[in-house]
């Protein structure tokens, strides 16, 4: 089974980092590039100097 | 996720005045028979789309990829909350949605633009730290693993041995009758 997207709720915890370990407050964003629902790329990057960035991170469940 | 309807008013409020808001979506943290565990980027797309529907999301949803690149990089966990200042800096993380406390966050945000607009010759910058307490229905939490299916309900079940907030639902009947 898919370590990341697993079937089953229970193995959730599986190779999960500390929380406060990773993306450090003060330290640079980790950078990413996703899609958004219209197919187009997004990147962290396309907002460096012009806006702040809220992220929520989540799933229908 | 947290809470749409909050987050939305912080989104119209926030948007016009400097900042990008996006919903990301990541894997399904209850599996069930309706919103199964992802094996494809479409069936990721097409359950992004029904969390737009459901949810009536207006903020942009970002997708992450099938291995949770991102996902990870940020810390796994299934409701967390990032704010990224214009320098690419995290500025506030949170293990969960608390949206008093983002607006306090998007506050300080807007405060610290006008000081660079105004050229405050100095600014300290600090670092604080603090727990914070969010108020949940458990009827809400047991309505989205319901939602997801009776195979998500058995999960929690055989994790925790109880069902989803049992004590506070227990609480919460007594008070009612």
């Amino acid at each position: 089974m898919d370590p990341y997207n697993y079937g089953g709720y229970g193995q959730c915890d599986v190779g999960a980092p500390d929380f406060f370990s990773v993306a450090k407050i003060g330290t640079e964003a980790p950078a990413f590039i996703m899609t958004a629902l219209d197919g187009k790329k997004v990147s962290l990057t396309d907002f460096r100097t012009k806006k702040h960035v809220f992220l929520e991170f989540g799933s229908i469940t | 996720m947290g809470e749409v309807p909050p987050l939305t008013k912080l989104y119209e409020r926030y948007q016009p005045r400097g900042f990008e808001f996006f919903i990301v979506y990541v894997r399904e943290a209850h599996p069930g028979e309706n919103f199964p565990h992802h094996v494809s980027f479409e069936q990721k797309i097409a359950q992004a789309r029904k969390l737009q529907e459901l949810e009536r999301v207006k903020i942009p949803i970002l997708l992450d990829d099938l291995e949770g690149t991102a996902h990870r990089a940020y810390g796994l966990l299934p409701n967390m909350v990032y704010l990224i200042d214009r320098d690419g800096l995290v500025v506030y993380k949170s293990d969960w949605t608390d949206a008093h406390e983002i607006q306090g966050m998007c506050e300080s945000l807007v405060r610290l633009d006008d000081m660079n607009a105004r050229r405050v010759p100095i600014i300290r910058k600090g670092i604080s730290e603090r727990l914070h307490w969010i108020p949940m229905d458990p009827r809400d939490r047991e309505r989205i693993y319901r939602r997801s299916g009776e195979k998500a309900i058995r999960d929690y079940l055989n994790a925790k041995g109880h069902l989803p907030y049992a004590t506070d639902v227990e609480k919460l009947n007594r008070r009612q009758t």
